[in-house]
């Protein structure tokens, strides 16, 4: 493994939260300005994180301090192996294994709730494991690997094959920055169906992680739009700050979406977009 | 005189039903856990020492003056079809009669103006894949049948009304390992028919042990779906002979290596059907789902790790002939809908034997997608598959077999808790759970090798968006059961029944051979399967492909060391803290969890998990399944009389 | 001023008001007066809140559900209690069914009177519990 992985690696994992913290500022303060208010202070996030850091330690069933624990250096983990160009399909095994874990923190809150929302964030982790598996197999047409690196290195962006997979990326984002639906989400809006769902019986410095690893999941997301913006890197500098505001605006005019409306959405959108696009580049005999 | 492999065979072959004659005649308990005991050792270390052999070089063994055997095995045949026949009298069943005459009338035009003759040909061939096979039947299964000592105990215990006829059940699972060993190290196709039928009729009557109407029901069906399988496994060998050579065809050897593949569409589409039956593949997926009601560790010997193996075994064995034609691409998409669809059926089953058998249909239903397409990749994701999904599939069963005895219920709904009330049992079910779908375990490595084998095969494409949605499906059933494992309801605690040390011997052996398996993949994927691949596909180099790229494997390598230390973070780690009760709505809640009610009382809060019927269940979702596998097969049939072949 | 202070998220409860001081709380928790400016979020959920603001004079029915949300709470918390019936019982005192305010129950950190509580006191009192959070979380660090 080269040096620059490492050293790739590193850097994600230290820039990652603070990019993605920033961010989620960024999110509210545009929320805000969306409604007609003037929101929190950018720095907002970090706050909250530090303050559950300093809370008291409390929980449902000690069981969770391991899940949410596992939760987040899983997501880092993730990360850490797309920075370093590693295979796709491992990073989203290894986040498919990181929400397991958040996903088994709710049930063991014993809750109803938690468990209500345990088995909804099961529903956007199965609505979103298609859509994760045609990208990786979409890149595998375009590179011959699964190799993120490879993807990196094409002389053509990635977008140009894969059209359609980029569409239903930016429709599954929605879901990814805990957006919609508003009766899974664990967003900032107002009251939330199940009481935050997930999160609901977590706490303090759990709530703290869960919040953390929120950030590294969204730097995840974020930077594989840069897999099909590749080699031009103001292209997709642009194309990241225009999915973040497109996501935004979505979030805002689609507040009631609900979670049997996102399935079958979000399903009909990569049945036919990113299935097609698949299917297309196969039938073309895939470009390598 | 003999050499020591051919010493191993016969052991194999001829140990367990000499035992099976013995279990059946001696009653007392203590004889036959003695003698089931000793013949488990012999068949282990048999079978080991077989596959041992077998793996450093293949092991192929010509006997003289078989005619003999082979005339033993048609005696034998003559006699599964006519117990089959008088059951089906005694029990008036139009169908499993029809299919057993004409099965019966079809063995014997065989027999006596079939074949010109005697050809030559190699007895007993061991390949890397019937090795493999060896392992599996030889390992798993005799654990499966100590663990059955300690079961039928309590399965007697529990089931009031059912007639104790423990001597019939070990006779007929001990002879049904000698099928299965049959089965796999033959190399006449007639003789291998012999082992399946026999397995066919092992099944029909340990799913009929009971003799409860319901369980006499599902083992008709059964009989007369695998009937209709070994049916078409017959045509084929017709359809073999027809062929004009001067190759032996009946000899498996000399079919794989047979160059005009054109010739053999028939057959071939005959041989995918009777594996797709005796696979349970769809839409003949309801025999297996109705065998649940057999003894659990008939479950998970028959129909979940050996023989429904069988007939994937089969159709991997013949892999490299479906590649080069259209039957083979329409047998993978048979495949791969059946994933799709049980692993849709399996969210709707709250019953874990159920989950199990819908899990282990679809599952087979990956195996035969790799086995239709039968390119290299796809034959290592196929083996890979059948030896994570055996290990994993018996465990899961034994320790549903085991919790149901010791809660009294086989309801996934029930076992919220199970780490607090069977602490043991519920360990050994998380690995399982575990090994089923999660990284960095095993069938998630043979997954991703069967995404790699899909995206290089011919229509790849489809078969990705098929298993991009069945494996959305998977993740979906299995989590939400390992959910329930992890939540603390205070339930009454489980009787203190301790577990019998059969039991509790086999279930830690396979805990431990999941984890050994998954640790060893590397080395099961270099010692195992690719000599076995280039003894098809001389060529074949592994190279650095995707999860085996050593990158891949360094990091799967560090995940499991980050799990590890996560597992070790969660016995040692700190739990100081305050104790929260749960929140529900303000209600005022008890220090157990449970809330207030209107009346002053305290009451339990309960929740159950998604079923989604409505989407998934078998109702809505049976039918068409059943439409679509059925079109798909006829025109598989249609593709093979026509002898269909893809250029490449 | 730590991070206590600028992220408190509340948990508004009426234990038995007459939904005066209630609307008074919502309206004042609208995005109209924007309170995601101090970084308050109206959680309603326990586990995630560090302000407890109760209305109410708290009657039997209520009694166990207002002990049991605020048990829930982790530490450091602050309750303020909002109205002149959570900080008395107000008129309701000596009602058969009325504990009398919200202290004979669980223990109070600010008391903002009124009938119904005007905004700007509100405020105040919500200033005033910070102040006291702030304290709390001190508190907690030391014995550590």
């Amino acid at each position: 493994m080269d040096i620059m992985f490492i050293v790739g690696a590193v850097l994600f994992l230290i820039l990652a939260p603070i990019l993605g913290g920033l961010l989620t500022g960024c999110d509210r303060v545009l929320t805000a300005r969306f409604q007609s208010r003037v929101g929190p202070p950018l720095l907002q996030p970090f706050y909250d994180v530090a303050k559950l850091w300093h809370k008291e330690k409390a929980f449902s069933n000690p069981v969770e301090i391991i899940f949410t624990t596992a939760y987040l250096v899983l997501i880092a983990f993730s990360g850490a192996m797309l920075a370093t160009g590693g295979n796709l399909l491992f990073v989203f095994f290894s986040l498919a294994l990181a929400h397991t874990f958040l996903i088994l923190a709710a049930y063991s809150a014993n809750a109803p709730y938690a468990h209500i929302g345990a088995e909804r964030e099961l529903l956007s982790v199965m609505i979103l494991e298609p859509i994760l598996i045609l990208f990786a197999a979409g890149c595998f047409l375009v590179t011959g690997s699964f190799d993120t690196y490879h993807m990196l290195i094409q002389d053509v962006p990635g977008i140009i094959y894969l059209p359609g997979v980029f569409i239903v990326f930016i429709a599954v984002l929605t879901l990814k920055l805990r957006k919609s639906p508003f009766d899974i989400s664990t967003s900032h809006h107002a009251h939330q169906e199940l009481v935050k769902g997930v999160t609901s019986s977590l706490s303090g410095r759990s709530l703290a992680k869960v919040e953390i690893a929120h950030w590294y999941e969204m730097m995840i997301f974020l930077s594989m739009i840069l897999l099909f913006f590749a080699g031009y890197p103001v292209l997709s500098a642009v194309a990241i700050i225009l999915v973040f505001l497109l996501e935004i605006v979505i979030d805002n005019i689609f507040p009631r979406v609900t979670w049997k409306m996102t399935v079958k959405s979000l399903w009909i959108v990569t049945l036919v977009f990113g299935v097609g696009n698949i299917v297309v580049l196969g039938i073309l005999g895939g470009i390598v | 005189m003999y050499p020591p492999e051919l010493i191993a065979i016969l052991i194999l072959l001829l140990v367990p039903v000499s035992a099976a004659v013995l279990l059946a005649v001696f009653k007392p308990d203590l004889v036959r856990n003695v003698l089931a005991g000793i013949t488990s050792v012999i068949i282990i270390g048999a079978s080991v020492f077989l596959a041992w052999k077998a793996l450093i070089a293949p092991v192929s063994l010509t006997l003289e003056h078989t005619e003999w055997i082979g005339m033993l095995l048609f005696i034998a045949e003559i006699g599964v079809a006519l117990v089959i026949l008088g059951l089906s009298i005694k029990y008036r069943k139009i169908l499993p009669l029809l299919l057993s005459v004409i099965q019966l009338i079809l063995i014997l035009i065989l027999e006596f103006f079939g074949i010109a003759g005697p050809h030559a040909m190699t007895t007993f061939t061991v390949t890397g894949l019937s090795a493999v096979m060896v392992l599996i039947i030889g390992i798993i299964g005799t654990l499966i049948c100590v663990y059955a000592l300690g079961y039928m105990k309590d399965y007697h215990d529990h089931q009031i009304g059912v007639p104790v006829r423990k001597r019939y059940f070990f006779a007929l699972m001990f002879l049904f390992l000698s099928a299965m060993f049959g089965l796999v190290l033959f190399n006449n196709l007639m003789w291998i028919l012999c082992a399946w039928e026999v397995t066919t009729l092992c099944s029909f009557l340990l799913i009929g042990y009971s003799r409860t109407p319901e369980a006499m029901k599902n083992a008709f069906r059964a009989v007369w779906m695998n009937l209709i399988g070994g049916i078409c496994f017959t045509l084929a060998i017709f359809f073999l002979l027809r062929i004009n050579t001067p190759v032996n065809l009946l000899s498996v050897t000399d079919l794989l290596a047979f160059p005009n593949v054109s010739a053999l569409t028939i057959p071939l589409a005959f041989i995918a059907v009777a594996g797709l039956t005796k696979a349970a593949q769809m839409p003949f997926s309801t025999w297996l789902t109705g065998a649940m009601v057999a003894p659990t560790p008939v479950s998970a010997l028959l129909h979940s790790s050996t023989m429904v193996k069988a007939g994937v075994y089969l159709l991997v064995l013949f892999a490299p002939l479906f590649s080069q034609t259209w039957v083979g691409i329409f047998l993978a998409l048979i495949g791969a809908f059946t994933f799709l669809a049980t692993s849709a059926l399996a969210i709707s089953q709250s019953n874990a034997k159920k989950v199990l058998a819908y899990s282990t249909i679809a599952n087979l239903g990956l195996i035969t997608a790799c086995a239709g397409i039968g390119t290299a990749e796809a034959i290592m994701a196929a083996i890979l598959l059948i030896i994570f999904h055996a290990v994993a599939k018996a465990l899961l069963f034994l320790c549903v077999g085991a919790v149901e005895h010791k809660i009294g219920s086989r309801d996934i709904e029930d076992m919220d808790g199970l780490l607090v009330r069977l602490p043991l049992l519920a360990t050994m079910m998380v690995i399982g759970i575990s090994g089923m779908y999660l990284a960095p375990f095993g069938m998630l490595i043979s997954k991703w090798a069967a995404l790699e084998a899909f995206l290089t095969a011919p229509l790849g494409y489809v078969f990705i968006a098929i298993l991009a949605f069945g494996s959305a499906f998977t993740i979906f059933f299995w989590t939400k059961w390992l959910g329930k494992l992890f939540m603390r309801m205070n339930r009454p605690p489980a009787e203190k029944i301790a577990l019998h040390i059969s039991e509790k011997l086999s279930v830690i052996v396979m805990g431990v051979l999941v984890i050994g398996c998954c640790l060893g993949f590397p080395a099961i994927i270099t010692g195992v399967i690719i000599p076995y691949l280039n003894g098809i596909h001389p060529y074949f180099y592994l190279g650095n492909k995707g999860f085996f790229y050593f990158d891949t494997l360094v990091m799967l390598g560090l995940m499991a060391f980050i799990l590890l230390f996560l597992v070790i973070g969660a016995f040692l780690g700190s739990r100081e803290g305050r104790t929260i009760a749960p929140y529900l709505g303000g209600r005022a809640v008890d220090s157990e969890g449970r809330f207030l009610g209107s009346l002053g009382v305290y009451k339990e809060a309960k929740t159950s998990n998604y079923y989604l019927e409505e989407y998934f269940g078998e109702k809505v979702l049976l039918k068409p399944s059943w439409v679509i596998s059925g079109v798909l097969i006829i025109v598989m049939l249609v593709l093979g009389f026509m002898g269909v072949m893809i250029w490449i | 001023m730590s991070s206590a202070s600028k992220s408190p998220w509340l948990l508004h409860y009426n234990a038995s008001s007459c939904n005066g001081c209630d609307i008074e709380i919502l309206a004042a928790l609208t995005p109209v007066y924007d309170v995601e400016r101090f970084g308050i979020i109206n959680t309603g959920n326990p586990a995630h809140a560090d302000i407890f603001v109760v209305t109410g004079g708290v009657n039997e029915q209520n009694k166990a559900v207002l002990k049991n949300i605020y048990d829930q709470i982790p530490e450091p918390k602050v309750v303020v209690a909002v109205g002149i019936c959570a900080s008395s019982g107000g008129v309701f005192r000596e009602c058969y069914n009325i504990s009398g305010g919200v202290d004979t129950i669980i223990p109070v950190d600010v008391y903002v009177p009124g009938c119904s509580v005007r905004p700007e006191a509100l405020i105040e009192g919500i200033v005033k519990a910070l102040g006291v959070l702030e304290e709390k979380r001190a508190a907690m660090e030391a014995k550590k």
